[in-house]
């Protein structure tokens, strides 16, 4: 495929792929509880994970190392055993959750309970890992991910008051001072749900997977800007609906069918079925990309083969892990644990995990003898910093408050 | 030990995160349950009127109502738990009860009575999200 070409697909790619369960609810909670007034934590973690992956493509094709790996060669897998870990309860979370958006956004169309549909959408997930390649899981789904785009349509429809969506990226504090805890907390989730360690290392795996060299620094840094910049346009949009649509009703989204009432006023009948397949499509590609996470950094850290484009006899364990990750993701929903509670809670603890993923692939990314002439300046470095310091001090603080305030 | 120190030093902080929040009124807990079932209420509200210009899927509405009633039958019985400690609770609780009939009658005839379930419900939802909410 032609360089911009390329491109231009990876940019479709990214915006199409970006909304899943995650900032789906996380957005769609915030603007219903808060208006716009949220919109500025979008914003920054949008900058934070933008500098992020284009790290980790940009290690992948300069060292041909995957975070993962890298991290395992220059610290030894003693050091890396705990970020891994971590990781692995996390995104095993994460899986759970996705499976759950999927099954939810079953129910909502079919009025069959997200527990029976578990184990089926667990099958599809799986079976389109085991069956298809890796170009057809990025491209396949990111196409059908176009539906997404409604949200922004939504927007437009609903003709916002953009000094009030401008007057949101200004961090600012709600007006009843009781309401500060579910504020932070929604804050933190929003970061933990754009900046997810697993989107980082299945980047770089991608990379690798698709053979980038150092040709494809452009392309990686205008891919990583635009594609994460405007996807997160996608996550905005779905708050800026909220905010014009449940939250002058005093509507809270506490569960997706309150979510779904969302696209009701701009698009009359097809509200429900579009916030649905929206959801549906959104979970689906972000469980592919977290299962295969999984298998990818337990396979690198353990020097195992893999690669989504090998043949599943070839790189056995490699498949074995996402085949056990898919079937404790279900089960976890099948046992019917709130999918909603479920995407906060792991996209709040998202925040508290990023500290022990990031800060090595920092200390990595300074690194002459990987990186060479190719290593970051102050400013990537001072902004994920920043940003990661101050949105983990502030998780330590809401995650508490929220879980046995009971909010 | 700089390692020992800081874990310490972020669990202390956790357990004063959690002693804070242990700490919270039933007052607060209270705002907490009316916030939500003004937010059910008004979801009913909604879906109501939706369901009835054709704009939602009836399997989809009655999905609604039936998770809004299983929520404003969880919230009344935590409410009449606080009631002890709480007026605001005390007081919350008949608006709930009755928001969680009125769900349950939406769920076996969703077309009777359109305008005056849904401003009853637009009436609850006014009533509990004050003294609640953002």
């Amino acid at each position: 495929m032609k360089g911009p070409l390329k491109v231009v697909l990876g940019i479709v790619t990214s915006i199409c792929g970006f909304i899943e369960v995650g900032s789906m609810s996380t957005s769609a909670q915030a603007g219903a509880e808060f208006g716009m007034r949220l919109l500025w934590a979008i914003a920054i973690a949008t900058i934070c994970l933008i500098f992020l992956v284009e790290m980790s493509g940009r290690i992948a094709l300069v060292s041909k190392h995957t975070l993962v790996s890298a991290v395992r060669e220059r610290f030894g897998f003693r050091f890396q055993a705990v970020p891994l870990g971590a990781e692995i309860v996390l995104d095993t979370l994460v899986l759970a959750a996705e499976i759950g958006g999927a099954c939810v956004a079953l129910q909502l169309v079919t009025g069959i309970s997200y527990r029976w549909l578990a184990i089926p959408v667990g099958l599809l997930v799986w079976g389109l890992l085991w069956l298809g390649t890796f170009s057809l899981i990025e491209n396949g789904v990111s196409a059908l991910g176009m539906v997404t785009l409604a949200f922004v349509v939504a927007t437009f429809v609903l003709r916002p008051d953009w000094r009030a969506v401008a007057s949101g990226l200004v961090p600012s504090l709600p007006k009843a001072s009781g309401s500060l805890p579910r504020y932070g907390f929604l804050a933190v989730s929003i970061l933990g749900a754009t900046i997810s360690p697993y989107l980082v290392n299945f980047y770089s795996s991608g990379a690798i997977e698709e053979h980038w060299g150092e040709k494809d620094f452009w392309p990686n840094r205008i891919t990583a800007a635009l594609g994460m910049g405007f996807g997160s346009v996608v996550s905005a949009a779905v708050l800026v609906v909220a905010a014009l649509t449940l939250a002058p009703r005093g509507i809270r989204v506490e569960a997706f069918q309150q979510g779904a009432l969302m696209l009701v006023p701009p698009f009359g009948s097809w509200g429900v079925p579009l916030f649905a397949a929206a959801l549906f499509v959104g979970c689906l590609g972000a469980a592919l990309e977290v299962a295969l996470n999984l298998a990818y950094a337990l396979s690198q850290s353990l020097g195992w083969n893999w690669g989504e484009d090998q043949k599943p006899h070839e790189d056995a364990r490699f498949s074995l892990v996402y085949t056990a990750a898919i079937l404790a993701g279900s089960l976890i929903m099948a046992a019917g644990l709130n999918p909603l509670k479920l995407t906060l809670f792991s996209m709040a603890l998202t925040v508290v995990v990023l500290p022990l993923v990031v800060l090595p692939f920092l200390e990595l990314m300074n690194d002459p003898h990987y990186l060479r002439t190719y290593r970051n300046g102050w400013i990537g470095n001072l902004v994920v910093l920043v940003v990661l310091v101050a949105a983990f001090l502030l998780a330590l603080v809401v995650i508490p408050l929220e879980v046995v305030g009971g909010g | 030990m700089r390692r020992l120190d800081a874990a310490v030093l972020i669990g202390a902080a956790a357990c004063v995160c959690l002693f804070a929040a242990g700490c919270r009124s039933a007052e607060d807990k209270a705002r907490d349950e009316r916030s939500s079932a003004s937010s059910w209420c008004a979801t009913l509200r909604e879906t109501t009127l939706d369901l009835r210009s054709r704009r939602i899927p009836a399997r989809f509405a009655r999905d609604t109502f039936r998770q809004a009633r299983e929520e404003l039958s969880d919230e009344l019985a935590r409410l009449r738990k606080l009631s002890a400690d709480s007026t605001a609770a005390a007081d919350a609780a008949p608006s709930v009860a009755e928001a969680a009939g009125i769900a349950s009658s939406l769920e076996s005839d969703p077309a009777a009575d359109v305008e005056n379930r849904a401003a009853r419900l637009g009436a609850l939802a006014a009533l509990l999200s004050r003294g609640g909410g953002s």
